[in-house]
């Protein structure tokens, strides 16, 4: 006899597949999850460590195709300028996340309507809004209400220190009266849910030592298991099955061991990223699906959006110990995040101020920049550069392109022998555009905060952190993958939860948006559990 | 004169970051960070020797017995022309010292740092004066109603 089928069957542990378990565990069903990585040890973080600066070149680098980790799976990105960040485990990218925690704006969800382009989401900022707040209570969001950026909203934690570096900062912003404000972070700024307080130790995205951090890991994770959710962990699915009824029967994988099994299940959730769920529904083609599972309206893996980065880095007069402190949350400007088509490009993007750099990173950034050289003048040009940098990554809106997309490569697999994806991707004119904007206003900012030299690098090759658009929420089955509450047009006991869902990408970190996103399904399903297949 | 070593790579690191003049800095070689670089460029060492092997003839062409034997000027010359003449070999070598260097104890306490990875004692962060949002307050509502 074959194992009985689970309730909920999820595929990914990362941000969203973890808030969707947490919420789904109330309703009892048996809830698996199979996750491809393992848990993570934050004793094993390179914080802890005195080479702790040099993680990020290892096992903690932000590309899967360097890190040489076996729970990765190789992603061809050779045709693309944006190189994809992720991390695979129990956490998934929350791990090695910088915790930036904005929300989208109410304008995000009607781009159609405001600005004529790209399409409006089938939900708008209200409906999303009660699970923004309950995200931030679970994930620990610390910030600061009173932003005029945003309809009200209250933070659950006290803003994380701005530091000298963001009092400096803010300067600028203050001399050229423009908006500026206390980063919104999933930081635990005091004790919060059992997690330590945040220590400022700084490099955030080698992973968090000391659990302040909200990765879901050490958030949804631990309740949902207290609650019943089972966690599979090094168990990398490799298709989808489908059962005569063309519902959804259950999911063929692949053990620690490389053992291939088996896991039926009455419904499936699929949560792998916005590049891992396309990835696993392209790998699910069968004679009913012969495009990819749930792709009978062609566009699984098409709309890829990153966000277009830049970064900006200003070199001051004085220290600004900048080595402190969390290294992506300090602040955030939206001056120019809703459209002005004066400007000569549409929507707009934010600037998120970033800390400085340890010792070793000044010394091997200043060397790549030619700014440091070795021999006679190598002390003389660090003491120049060493603790007096600051500056911000642009965060540019990116517009849904059908001809930017996620494909089987003909030739790579991962080490399970399952087909890797391949990126095509290039910059649109409207992109290219809103970095010059805003790496000129950038400069300028920095300038006027005291900044006697600056430097930027437009785009920023290895910023494919953010994933999003290629399963598109819709109501029309022509012109999306899933309905207005994530569940497949074609198959209606599969639901997807990810940044695949997003049919604009906003100009903010999307964490956020993705975890109210997957409490916003997991309400849906719990609410027409009785008629979820009609 | 580089400091007496055993291992012909400390004149290299000496050259590469060498004390600095008021002496606040140590020298990468004099410190004992050859072993370390020596280690960490394990993928490349037969270029290691071939560029130090390079570095003693290009000594003994000036009159001295071996490369540690130069001055820092005259080692800084070789050095040059090894980077046209032995590529990879002191680009290599820079990024591994100047990894090593940074993390050494005597550099860090010599920049103000204790030596100390940042957990598990953390830092402490000045809270900061947020004064200034008065006026972005003040300039009202940013986003756009949808």
């Amino acid at each position: 006899m074959p194992d009985p089928p689970v309730d909920v069957l999820i595929v990914g542990a990362g941000a969203a597949g973890a808030a969707l378990a947490w919420s789904l565990a109330e309703t009892r069903m048996r809830i698996v999850c199979l996750e491809q990585g393992g848990w993570m040890d934050p004793a094993s973080y390179p914080s802890t460590r005195p080479d702790w600066e040099l993680g990020g070149f290892g096992a903690f680098g932000l590309s899967p195709n360097g890190r040489g980790r076996r729970e990765d799976y190789p992603i061809n990105d050779g045709e693309s300028p944006i190189k994809v960040s992720n991390f695979n485990a129990v956490g998934g990218s929350t791990i090695l996340y910088a915790a930036h925690f904005p929300r989208l704006h109410p304008s995000d969800f009607r781009v159609r309507s405001l600005d004529g382009i790209a399409d409006d989401w089938p939900i708008d900022y209200a409906t999303l809004a009660p699970y923004y707040d309950l995200n931030a209570a679970q994930m620990g969001v610390a910030g600061l209400a009173g932003d005029p950026a945003y309809p009200p909203k209250q933070p659950t934690l006290p803003p994380v220190p701005l530091g000298r570096l963001g009092e400096t900062l803010a300067r600028g912003f203050d001399a050229l009266d423009w908006h500026w404000w206390p980063s919104d972070s999933a930081i635990a700024t005091r004790e919060h849910a059992g997690r330590a307080p945040c220590i400022n130790l700084g490099p955030c995205i080698t992973g968090c030592a000391q659990g302040a951090k909200g990765s879901t890991d050490v958030t949804y994770w631990p309740a949902a298991v207290r609650a019943g959710v089972e966690v599979r962990t090094h168990c990398r699915v490799r298709e989808i099955t489908v059962g005569e009824s063309g519902l959804a029967d259950g999911v063929i994988y692949y053990d620690e061991e490389g053992r291939e099994q088996r896991q039926r299940a009455e419904i499936v959730i699929i949560a792998c990223n916005g590049i891992g769920t396309p990835r696993l529904l392209l790998n699910s083609a069968s004679s009913r699906f012969p495009d990819g599972l749930a792709n009978r309206s062609g566009l699984v893996g098409r709309n890829l959006m990153f966000h277009p980065y830049a970064m900006v880095t200003g070199f001051f007069p004085e220290r600004l110990g900048g080595y402190k402190g969390p290294m992506g949350c300090s602040l955030i400007c939206q001056e120019f995040y809703e459209t002005d088509a004066s400007r000569g490009f549409l929507r707009g993007y934010s600037f998120e101020m970033l800390r400085g750099m340890g010792p070793v990173s000044t010394a091997l950034q200043g060397m790549s920049a030619g700014r440091i050289p070795w021999g006679p003048e190598h002390h003389e040009a660090y003491e120049a550069m060493w603790d007096r940098t600051a500056g911000m990554v642009v965060i540019c809106e990116d517009l849904p392109e059908e001809h930017n997309r996620v494909t089987l490569d003909p030739d790579l697999t991962d080490a399970d022998g399952i087909p890797a994806p391949k990126i095509t991707y290039r910059l649109s004119e409207n992109s290219e555009k809103m970095l010059a904007h805003a790496v000129a206003r950038g400069t300028e900012v920095l300038e006027a905060a005291g900044a006697k030299e600056t430097q930027s690098v437009a785009p920023l090759p290895p910023a494919g952190w953010h994933l999003m658009g290629t399963a598109r929420m819709g109501t029309d089955p022509e012109r999306s993958v899933v309905n207005e509450w994530g569940r497949s047009h074609d198959v209606k006991n599969l639901f997807i939860v990810d940044g695949s869902l997003f049919v604009t990408s906003g100009g903010v970190n999307p964490t956020n948006t993705i975890q109210a996103l997957a409490l916003y399904v997991a309400d849906r399903i719990k609410q027409n559990l009785s008629n979820l297949f009609e | 004169m580089s400091e007496p070593t055993s291992d012909p790579l400390a004149a290299v690191l000496d050259t590469l970051i060498p004390a600095s003049e008021d002496g606040a800095m140590p020298g990468a070689g004099a410190i004992g960070l050859a072993a370390i670089v020596r280690e960490k460029s394990e993928t490349m060492a037969d270029l290691v020797e071939r560029g130090l092997e390079a570095a003693d003839t290009h000594a003994r062409e000036r009159g001295a017995p071996s490369f540690a034997g130069l001055s820092l000027a005259d080692r800084t010359a070789v050095l040059r022309e090894l980077e046209t003449s032995e590529p990879g070999f002191v680009p290599g070598l820079v990024f591994q010292t100047f990894a090593a260097y940074y993390q050494h104890p005597r550099v860090l306490e010599a920049l103000g740092l204790e030596p100390r990875p940042p957990h598990p004692k953390g830092y402490e962060l000045e809270a900061g004066d947020l004064g200034g949002l008065e006026r972005v307050r003040a300039r009202g509502r940013l986003y756009r109603e949808a």
